[in-house]
């Protein structure tokens, strides 16, 4: 895991990119190792943002499975249109 | 009256000469094919050889007169008569006239930008202009070509399914902003759209929806922006946990823009901070208010 710091202003809110007129963020971003993810037991992530104090609560951890396709659902509005035979928006 | 010369027939009975056993005088003759000509002019019973002489050029006042093909070839020809929008009457000096018919349409907006015809330059562009000539609006399964987008129709969120691999596509826009706008069930959605680079979402995505690794092999993306003016993000901007990131894969920098209904970074909410950057590693988040469109920080 690496942390990274983020930089605010200049027309940006929170960027890894620094510039003059730039300044460092109360933010940082921690990445994850190759193949890893990051975990502060809520969240499992491979990026996150977070303020510079809560960076002691994040941990390597175990990469989740990609998951699976799922079935494709059809919009409510398809549905009515389907029902009703015409577009109803 | 000589005796002799009336046996030898060469004295009439009226005592006039001639006649009976006299040679003709014939003499050779050069003529103009347009004259008339009398033997007896030129003192002499008739024509042995004429030459007539057929004139090489023609002027007013000389119709009906023989002439050389090639004189009536240089009294017909004119200088380059251009077509235009309407009929010319050319006069000819052989007592006739010659019409180049016009049209209407040889005007510049029917020819091709750039291209001249008969002296028009035309400015003619596909699609009317910038903003139209690119644009696809679609209903139904669709052969993208288009460089832009847009989706306002019933199709809604499902219309992104169809865009996946649109290597000419520049930019997408959902701008339904009613209950069905709302983009969800976009994963990989738009993928490997290599010319893309700017997406706008102005009714957000739904968290809950399969909105995962949408931009994937898109090398080109320079903007992915979720809300507008007016239009605030409020259920947050994607999955935040587990392999539902929403930006998984894209490793270049592109801004992340979302519009929160807020005054100051401190101020926007804290869900639609919760996962940022949403699996962009090198994304640049830009929070907007969803009032002025300032910059939040």
């Amino acid at each position: 895991m690496i942390s990274i710091p983020l930089y605010t202003g200049d027309g940006v809110s929170l960027s890894p990119q620094n510039s003059t007129s730039r300044v460092l963020s109360d933010f940082i971003r921690l990445v994850a190792d190759e193949g890893c993810a990051i975990t502060n037991g809520n969240i499992i992530t491979e990026v996150i943002d977070i303020p510079q104090d809560e960076a002691s609560l994040w941990q390597n951890c175990e990469k989740p499975p990609s998951p699976p396709e799922p079935e494709p659902e059809a919009e409510p509005q398809e549905i009515l249109d389907i029902l009703l035979g015409g577009d109803q928006a | 009256m000589d005796i002799l010369s009336f046996l030898m027939g060469r004295i009439t009975a009226d005592g006039s000469g001639g006649g009976g056993g006299s040679e003709p005088v014939l003499i050779d003759k050069t003529i103009s094919a347009n004259g008339e000509y009398n033997a007896s002019d030129d003192n002499a019973d008739g024509y042995k050889k004429v030459t007539a002489q057929v004139p090489n050029s023609y002027s007013a006042g000389d119709e009906g007169k023989v002439v050389s093909s090639g004189a009536l070839v240089s009294q017909t020809a004119h200088a380059d008569v251009t077509p235009t929008t309407s009929d010319q009457t050319i006069d000819t000096t052989l007592n006739n006239s010659i019409k180049v018919i016009g049209d209407a349409d040889l005007v510049a907006g029917n020819i091709k930008k750039d291209v001249q015809i008969f002296g028009v330059t035309g400015t003619y562009e596909a699609g009317g202009g910038a903003e139209s000539s690119n644009i696809c609006y679609a209903n139904s399964n669709i052969t993208l070509y288009s460089e832009k987008m847009i989706i306002d129709s019933s199709v809604g969120s499902s219309m992104f399914k169809k865009l996946k691999g649109a290597t000419n596509l520049k930019s997408v826009l959902n701008q339904r902003t009613d209950a069905y706008g709302t983009t969800y069930n976009i994963n990989n959605a738009l993928q490997n759209c290599t010319s893309l680079e700017d997406v706008t979402l102005l009714n957000g995505v739904d968290t809950g929806g399969y909105c995962e690794d949408i931009i994937a092999g898109c090398p080109n993306i320079k903007t992915f922006t979720l809300g507008g003016i007016g239009h605030p993000n409020t259920v947050g901007v994607g999955p935040t946990s587990g392999s539902y990131l929403l930006f998984r894969s894209i490793t270049v920098p592109f801004d992340i823009i979302i519009y929160a209904n807020a005054a100051s970074l401190a101020d926007v909410p804290t869900i639609l901070k919760t996962g940022s950057p949403w699996g962009a590693v090198n994304a640049t988040v830009i929070y907007k208010s969803s009032v002025t469109g300032e910059v939040l920080t």
